[in-house]
């Protein structure tokens, strides 16, 4: 892994941290000249699985930390979070079914669904007081070396 | 996030909604669009072409006031997405239970006015 092609950020679970996160995945997608489409993939797989763990990780007294790394190897973009909050596997979550009328939407549940739908791999585990979620997702099209998009098509 | 409204033909109400609706935009706009959308029927056009980014807690904010105008009587209908967008609320399936309109008869249509 190259210095290039990683990054980290550390952000406090807060609404003021979402609004760093977005800054630091626009920079990613610029530094490394993500496709439109990836960008978007990333941007919103990290901000569902970060604004969740803000939601229900802490006890409103408690002021968390999440640890977010990045990185490619070879065709795939890694994202890890890393949270010191409640244990929380989303992998074993069951979203409820798709509504088929207003009145059966429900009111939450859409944020993991979504990030299944978005990226190619989920895997959680935990370490001692720490969720490790890692999301991956596969550079379609583009070439054996990184996620570009002047090497798409 | 900005909200803006604007009077439009047959008596449609227009909400222009723009910017980034994550936690942090949805909190920025949230109690206006509700107060605006769910304190009398009407028929309410959403355009969301100026929303660049669509979260879980946008969704939830617009399934929550379109299903309070339903119970008013009124409609509400999702106007011109971007791309990204309208993949997100296909992904959620909320395409199937609030109507998506691009275009103006679309949107007519899906109002049931003329």
């Amino acid at each position: 892994m190259s210095k290039a092609a990683s990054s980290k950020l550390e952000m406090p679970a807060t609404l003021a941290g979402i609004q760093a996160l977005e800054r630091w995945v626009a920079s990613l997608a610029a530094k490394w000249q993500l496709p439109a489409s990836l960008a978007h993939r990333l941007d919103l797989c990290l901000t569902e699985s970060v604004s969740n763990v803000i939601a229900y990780g802490y006890p409103k007294s408690a002021a968390g930390t999440v640890t977010i790394h990045g990185w490619q190897e070879s065709d795939r973009l890694i994202v890890r979070i890393d949270d010191d909050g409640a244990a929380f596997d989303p992998t074993r979550y069951v979203p409820p079914e798709l509504p088929q009328s207003l009145d059966e939407a429900s009111i939450g549940g859409r944020g993991i669904r979504l990030v299944r739908h978005y990226a190619d791999e989920i895997h959680y585990r935990r370490l001692a007081t720490l969720n490790q979620l890692t999301l991956v997702f596969r550079c379609a099209g583009a070439s054996k070396n990184n996620c570009k998009i002047a090497l798409q098509n | 996030m900005e909200l803006a409204t604007r009077d439009m033909e047959a008596g449609i109400l227009g909400i222009t909604l723009s910017g980034r609706m994550d936690i942090v935009g949805t909190q920025q706009i949230d109690l206006k669009l509700t107060s605006l959308t769910t304190t009398k029927k009407a028929q309410i056009l959403v355009d969301l072409s100026q929303v660049s980014f669509l979260a879980s807690i946008g969704i939830r904010t617009l399934v929550n006031v379109a299903k309070a105008q339903k119970l008013r009587g009124g409609t509400l209908v999702l106007y011109k997405p971007t791309d990204q967008v309208e993949d997100v609320l296909n992904a959620t399936g909320i395409q199937a239970i609030i109507p998506v309109a691009h275009d103006m008869a679309q949107a007519r249509r899906a109002l049931g006015v003329s």
